[in-house]
């Protein structure tokens, strides 16, 4: 899917507002809940003020634990 | 007694003997169990002199004395023994229930000794001890003979090996209650070459808790940190470890095609999505356990437990393989034959490297899952090339002159997570006192998930400290013996407090992690004795010298050399990586130095 946004927290605030249904599932009290994995180009990152540019790939993972 | 039983029981299988003894309560106190306590007896055991598969090794099972409680997920034990895909000291651990009755039966440790004449098995109940005949039950597979000698999950447990342990494959795994392995290192060539087919439990006696009402109060704590975190209460339950599949391929650190590469485009298709989508038919648990991250799986031919991470990974993108049905299939056969699967996946996959390459005329290939049941099929009777492959990849890569094509540390293949995308795993790997594996101290939790806290993943300066304090909690919880995936929601200090509770001695949680390190310690001193050197702190010369061309890890080898110093020196270790007497005798070793050579 595209999203769109200045920023990471933009970005993530547009793929909710298309999908309501993730705001239950990533968000807390309005932020983004800890055990929420984000990828920018394959990087994790915790940085929502992360500045991105077009073509840049975000990749949202649920809680991941394992061995 | 509280917590321990306080008795040792030891089997003579040349005799067919036994006899138990009081368990020496200060050794408990400083190695508590399971690995630890074990790794502390093996020392006193066997020494250098030992084959892995000669009479004189022995196998040592231990519980912990948590075990049985009814504590979260304490139900597993372990077994210490000298390996022999590595050669080091070699313990592996395992849930379900097997471990919880065998506490029942009345003792903490089953020391056993020499090798039977003839196959034989054992049958534990309570203080009853009987050695029978076996010869009727050798070359049966795990499946059938668990349930021939009548297996109840919460009465009577079956603990055996199946064809690759009597064929004494160096990647045997001690399979129990059916599904559940003790599979690294080859335990189960270890109990094949005692023709010790299987041990069978049925207890009685109840574990004794010093201060029940405060038990009861913690009990109730870390029932509810568990059900409150999103990982042991959402993550592990609903999609188990095979979630870290897509994660671990979207940042470029998913070793694929015997580690050539650190993407794999196939591994949507292998995921814990999909196998959730397709294939699940529930989840399950081990006794005592509130997550329940044990998949069950169906396929056309197949159903059971599994598969997890590590094994769908082994069989997937490390063989090129994006077949998940194939997958589960073979996973199903290596618990039937008693195989490690992470060992067996990776050796196939040397092997379809040497292969491809022209080293070895097969036909195996990347990719070709259809040859995947004949491969393990082999190498549990040691058929074909299946017959150096049973031999681990190290022996069967150095037999046709490249070595270098097996991605293992110390002999023992790698996991999943490259070390090209994660330079804190790398040293991990290099420094673990059984070799390759991750069950030391994870470092995804801080290179990847952020848990707790989320760090540069190719920083390579100050890493060491990071996998030190990883490695010694892990040896601390391998210890107790409860399940680490419980850390993920209660915190250490909370081991701890139970273990107070319990057994009425008051451990700090910094006296739990430094049980850990004296563990560890005494690990690493062993395998000096065995002649292991620095020069084995090493990984393959892929993951030292070729960088991937493409993804997020691209440009990136591991840097191993300056963060093995920075360990060193951390660990209170010579520049050779040998434990100083200074820190032997600040963990209470200072005695075993002199049975150390030089």
């Amino acid at each position: 899917m595209t999203a769109t946004g200045a920023n990471l927290a933009d970005v993530v605030s547009d793929i909710i507002r298309q999908n309501p249904a993730l705001a239950g599932q990533m968000l807390e009290s309005g932020r983004v809940r800890p055990h929420v994995i984000i990828t920018i180009n394959g990087h994790p990152t915790l940085e929502l003020d992360a500045v991105l540019t077009e073509h840049d790939q975000i990749a949202i993972f649920p809680p991941i634990a394992g061995g | 007694m509280n917590g321990w039983n306080g008795k040792i029981l030891e089997i003579d299988l040349a005799t067919h003997t036994h006899k138990s003894y009081p368990l020496d309560m200060e050794m408990a106190r400083q190695f508590i169990g399971g690995r630890g306590l074990g790794a502390r007896l093996l020392w006193d055991l066997v020494g250098p002199e030992v084959d892995p598969l000669s009479p004189e090794n022995v196998l040592i099972f231990t519980n912990g004395p948590l075990t049985a409680t009814g504590y979260q997920t304490s139900n597993r034990f372990s077994v210490t023994t000298k390996s022999p895909l590595t050669g080091t000291v070699l313990d592996a651990n395992s849930g379900g229930f097997w471990g919880m009755q065998f506490k029942k039966t009345g003792y903490d440790v089953m020391i056993v000794r020499g090798k039977s004449a003839k196959p034989v098995w054992l049958e534990i109940k309570n203080s009853e001890i009987t050695f029978h005949d076996a010869s009727d039950l050798w070359g049966m597979r795990v499946y059938a003979l668990t349930e021939k000698l009548g297996q109840d999950n919460n009465k009577r447990n079956v603990l055996c090996i199946g064809p690759a342990g009597e064929n004494l494959s160096r990647i045997a795994a001690i399979m129990n209650d059916r599904e559940r392995a003790m599979a690294r290192g080859g335990p189960g060539a270890v109990m094949g070459s005692k023709n010790l087919k299987a041990i069978v439990v049925e207890g009685s006696e109840r574990t004794e808790i010093n201060d029940r009402e405060r038990f009861k109060f913690l009990l109730y704590e870390t029932r509810k940190l568990l059900a409150a975190s999103p990982l042991t209460s959402q993550a592990l339950p609903e999609f188990g470890t095979v979630v870290l599949m897509n994660i671990m391929n979207n940042i470029g650190a998913l070793a694929t095609r015997n580690h050539q590469q650190t993407q794999f485009e196939g591994a949507e298709e292998i995921s814990g999505e999909t196998l959730t989508e397709k294939y699940l038919v529930k989840n399950a648990s081990c006794w005592a356990c509130p997550i329940g991250c044990t998949r069950i799986s169906k396929t056309e031919k197949v159903e059971g437990e599994g598969p997890e991470f590590e094994s769908t990974w082994a069989f997937g993108a490390q063989c090129g393989i994006d077949d998940l049905a194939a997958i589960i299939e073979v996973n199903s056969m290596c618990n039937d034959l008693g195989l490690d699967t992470i060992s067996a996946g990776s050796t196939i996959a040397c092997a379809m490297e040497m292969s491809e390459k022209g080293y070895i005329d097969s036909d195996l290939r990347f990719g070709r899952a259809d040859l995947l049941a004949r491969s393990v099929e082999d190498m549990a009777y040691r058929r074909d090339l299946g017959a150096e492959m049973a031999e681990g990849s190290l022996r069967m890569a150095t037999k046709y002159g490249h070595p270098e094509l097996s991605m293992s540390a110390k002999g023992m293949e790698m996991p999943a997570y490259d070390p090209r995308g994660l330079q804190g795993q790398g040293l991990l790997y290099a420094t673990s006192n059984r070799g390759g594996c991750h069950m030391r101290g994870n470092m995804i939790g801080l290179e990847v998930l952020g848990l707790p806290k989320l760090i540069d993943r190719f920083v390579v300066q100050g890493k060491s400290s990071f996998v030190i304090l990883n490695q010694n909690s892990n040896a601390a919880i391998d210890s107790l013996v409860v399940c680490k995936f419980t850390n993920m929601g209660v915190a250490d200090e909370y081991f701890a407090r139970i273990l107070g509770a319990v057994t009425g001695i008051q451990y700090s949680t910094g006296d739990l992690i430094r049980v850990g390190e004296r563990v560890w310690n005494l690990e690493r001193l062993y395998n000096v004795r065995e002649g292991f050197t620095s020069k084995e702190d090493t990984l393959p010369a892929r993951l030292l010298t070729e960088a991937p061309t493409e993804g997020p890890s691209k440009g990136w080898v591991s840097h191993l050399e300056p963060m093995l110093k920075e360990y060193y020196r951390s660990r209170g270790w010579d520049e050779n990586g040998v434990p100083l007497p200074k820190k032997l005798a600040d963990l209470g070793l200072a005695n075993l130095l002199e049975m150390v050579p030089n």
